[in-house]
């Protein structure tokens, strides 16, 4: 044991140093403890342990700090112990370094270790202890898989990390998810793990809880990556540990403590490639993945002022965790607002899904405008080359709209004087945003040059032309008709003239003063009308006299020769005949 | 190859009015922006290059508007006139013509654009007189064959031939008022008289600028070619190039020679 006493004088309290070895000789296979201590102060100190190789010290010692009075003085002591563990035999010393407490630079003093060969007994306790670990690590362990070898900076892939846990292994619980352990890295929330249960492997059975995890490279390199865990397992009272020996030694069910044990996964190189700035476009914002885009807005017609929302969706697998938002080209007939994001998907990973950004979009201008394109980059770590898309055109129709007019500005108008009151309005004049219908001259033809308006007149013209057709056929029909009735009365005439039958011709001769004078009146039914009939018809129509006399003595005679028997052979037909076409004729 | 022709004739024949339908709607929306941001002087220049393509109300009416914000009122009238002739039922315009004339100083003559004698009834005249012609025709005919008494038939003939004498005076004076139309022009501001402050423009004894005026018109105000005795419209063209018009109102009480800058014809786009 070395030591050293440092002076000190004057008012301050005199401070001393020791330092030493405990114990001061070990086999290899062990360790031991650096002791410094520090006696006149309880501050904390500050100072480095020089490097010395053959020895691995820890940077974090064991602090103990003691107060005693002795003989009425008060004694002060800070003993740091820092674990120690021989990596080759022989005799190490640790040189004096230097450390400061107080603002003060005192100094520790050098100390010697020196280390043995190992014995029989620290070899079989190693071997031991190595198996003990290889069966541990079966007994509980980590794995996870990357898709790639290789990642580029900032690009998100999706790591799947599996717990394997033995089932004869009496696990309770699991103390936290895996945590990654790597600072090139950033990882996405664990979620709850999905839970498997037999799993068979390395000939036992396991029961797995998988995580997916979305990770993104953060800087470039060639990086380690690893994942532990911590499980709590019930293990019997004795003070040794449980996995003394973890196959053959079960603790206890139900009557054992609970012990943490942490699990680890193998290390894993991965290489984090920058990415490439040959062909970047200028979009460029660090999207890297596979995507689709589509756009779409929620208006197409809008009045001046109005807001419109756009919505650009980026669908696809990829780094939406770190992907800002498209932007605008500058656009003076557009106020357009910072995005608002959502996303749609893969909530744990956020690599698979989409990425929604809603723009808030108000015109400035009236008229028909087309909303900026939104250009969109990325980088595809499979093609390994930039690709850009863009978003659809949106024409957006803005009208004017209502005028603002300010409450400040009106003037108070006289109610009587309406006139005034129409022509102070400032609306009066409003811009129409829309043409109208667009016409070629200022004054269109009248209908009397149109085609379509004298064609139009076709239709009553035939109209009128069909019913004058069917009127005139309608009467000239009546006419035919009475003529025909006639021909046919004065054929039977002559036909009973030629046969000399004074009583049908007679008969024949009376119908057809029937028809005649029935006729004249438009009568129905004139072969009904009897000799009174046709004498008073005769007088209202206002015929000859001589006519009407001579059609009574007719009319007398046809009765006689009807019904009194008179005569028959003196009776010359032929002049009756001609007789007849003369009355006949007069009664037209 | 028939099918080829055909086809490219009706390119050749839809493809060029494609073209001028999307210039005269680009250039009224370019307008309308102009406007929008208060640039007038530029929208007006493109709604002028876009109603030497085509007309429409809006158009004139938008134009008119921005005529009279730059207090061209002779302009604004004759813009509204001609959007009243392609939309003849716009109270707004005839809100806005009125507003316009009495800016401008100009008298109201409501018997000018808004009788049921315009140009713009003639067509409703015209339906009338060949509806109410057609159905007494048929219905005396219909009548006629039913066997109605002719003596019943005078009343109902003298009415209707009534009728349609009205009818045909309606027809002749609204076309009489639309050939009117033809000759009308509206006085316009001139560049020589931008820095008259009365803006008054003179009607003058003889056809050139050295002679006295007769009266003075306001731009806005309407006036009459003058026809000859063979119907040619007088005008006159001094050896400057300078061409004049003779113009007179619609009651005869101002007459006089005009330059031909000074006027716009109403039914006529520059």
């Amino acid at each position: 044991m070395v030591s050293m006493h440092a002076l000190s004088f004057g008012q301050q309290p005199k401070v001393q140093f020791e330092s030493y070895f405990e114990p001061s000789a070990v086999t290899l296979s062990n360790s031991c403890a650096y002791k410094v201590i520090i006696q006149g102060s309880q501050n904390s100190p500050k100072g480095s342990i020089p490097n010395v190789p053959g020895l691995e010290i820890s940077n974090n010692p064991k602090t103990f700090r003691k107060v005693s009075l002795i003989n009425g003085v008060t004694a002060i002591k800070l003993e740091l112990s820092f674990s120690t563990r021989p990596t080759q035999t022989g005799t190490f010393t640790i040189p004096s370094w230097p450390i400061i407490i107080d603002g003060k630079t005192h100094t520790v003093p050098a100390a010697t270790l020196r280390v043995l060969a190992p014995t029989q007994q620290d070899i079989v306790n190693q071997q031991k202890q190595i198996q003990q670990q290889e069966d541990l690590k079966q007994a509980a362990f980590i794995q996870f898989s990357m898709p790639r070898d290789y990642i580029y900076e900032g690009e998100t892939v999706v790591s799947n990390v599996g717990l394997f846990l033995w089932d004869r292994m009496p696990f309770t619980r699991i103390e936290n998810a895996p945590v990654k352990k790597s600072e090139a890295f950033s990882a996405t929330e664990l979620g709850q793990p999905t839970e498997k249960r037999n799993v068979v492997k390395y000939g036992k059975n396991y029961t797995t809880y998988s995580w997916k995890i979305g990770l993104t490279s953060t800087t470039s390199g060639r990086h380690s990556l690893s994942y532990h865990s911590n499980v709590r397992i019930r293990t019997n009272n004795k003070r040794s540990t449980p996995f003394n020996s973890p196959f053959f030694n079960d603790p206890f069910f139900g009557f054992g403590r609970e012990e943490s044990l942490k699990v680890s996964s193998d290390s894993k190189a991965i290489e984090v490639r920058p990415l490439p700035t040959l062909g970047r476009p200028q979009q460029f914002r660090g999207a890297i993945g596979a995507f689709n885009v589509s756009s779409m807005v929620d208006r197409d017609h809008v009045s001046l002022g109005d807001p419109v929302r756009l919505t650009f969706s980026i669908s696809g697998k990829g780094n939406f965790t770190s992907m800002p938002a498209p932007s605008f080209e500058k656009n003076k007939d557009f106020k357009i607002g910072p995005p608002a994001f959502s996303f749609e998907g893969n909530m744990q990973t956020k690599f698979e899904g989409t990425q929604n950004f809603e723009y808030v979009i108000t015109p400035l201008s009236p008229g028909l405008l087309q909303i900026p394109l939104l250009h969109f980059s990325y980088f595809d770590p499979v093609l390994e080359n930039y690709q850009s898309i863009s978003s659809v055109e949106h024409p957006l129709r803005v009208d004017p709209g209502e005028k603002w007019v300010d409450p400040g500005d009106t003037t108070p108008v006289d109610e009587d004087d309406h006139s005034s009151q129409r022509y102070t309005t400032k609306d009066l004049f409003q811009t129409e945003s829309e043409p109208g219908v667009w016409k070629k001259t200022f004054i269109s033809r009248s209908l009397l040059q149109s085609f379509t308006f004298w064609v139009f007149q076709i239709i009553p013209l035939s109209t009128f032309g069909l019913l004058l057709f069917i009127g005139f056929k309608k009467r000239y029909r009546g006419v035919k008709s009475h003529k025909k009735q006639e021909d046919a009365l004065l054929r039977d005439l002559k036909k009973y003239l030629s046969f000399n039958d004074s009583k049908k011709f007679f008969r024949c001769y009376r119908s057809i003063i029937q028809f005649k004078v029935g006729l004249l009146q438009s009568h129905p039914n004139p072969y009904s009308l009897s000799s009174e009939e046709l004498i008073g018809l005769l007088e209202k129509v206002n015929k000859e006299k001589d006519l009407i006399s001579t059609v009574r003595l007719l009319l007398v005679k046809f009765d006689d020769y009807e019904f009194a028997g008179v005569d028959q052979k003196t009776l010359n037909l032929k002049d009756e005949f001609r007789q007849a076409l003369k009355i006949i004729k007069k009664l037209k | 190859m028939t099918h080829f022709f055909l086809t490219l004739v009706i390119i050749c024949s839809v493809f060029p009015k494609s073209l001028i339908s999307s210039s005269k709607d680009k250039l009224f929306y370019d307008a309308v922006r102009a406007e929008a941001t208060g640039d007038l002087l530029t929208a007006i220049d493109l709604y002028e290059e876009a109603s030497k393509i085509s007309k429409s109300p809006n158009l004139h009416g938008n134009l008119a508007n921005l005529y009279f914000k730059t207090e061209k009122y002779g302009k604004a009238v004759l813009n509204y006139r001609r959007a009243l002739l392609l939309e003849p039922s716009n109270r707004a315009f005839k809100e806005n013509l009125n507003f316009a004339l009495e800016t401008a100083g100009v008298n109201l003559r409501k018997t000018d654009f808004s009788t049921y004698l315009g140009s713009s009834s003639i067509d409703l005249w015209i339906i009338l007189l060949a509806t109410s012609f057609w159905i007494g025709a048929l219905a005396l005919a219909f009548l006629y064959f039913q066997g109605w008494n002719r003596k019943r038939f005078i009343f109902p003939i003298f009415i209707w031939c009534l009728l349609l004498c009205f009818l045909l005076w309606g027809v002749y004076t609204s076309t009489k008022n639309k050939r009117l139309l033809s000759k009308e022009v509206i006085v316009i501001e001139t560049n020589e008289n931008e820095n008259n402050a009365t803006q008054n423009i003179p009607l003058r004894r003889f056809a050139g600028s050295g002679s006295s005026a007769n009266t003075y018109v306001n731009p806005g105000e309407s006036l009459w070619l003058n026809l000859s005795n063979n119907s040619f419209l007088q005008s006159h063209k001094s050896l400057s190039g300078q061409k004049w018009f003779l113009v007179q109102s619609l009651g005869d009480d101002k007459k006089g020679w005009i330059k031909s800058d000074a006027v716009s014809f109403l039914t006529q786009a520059e």
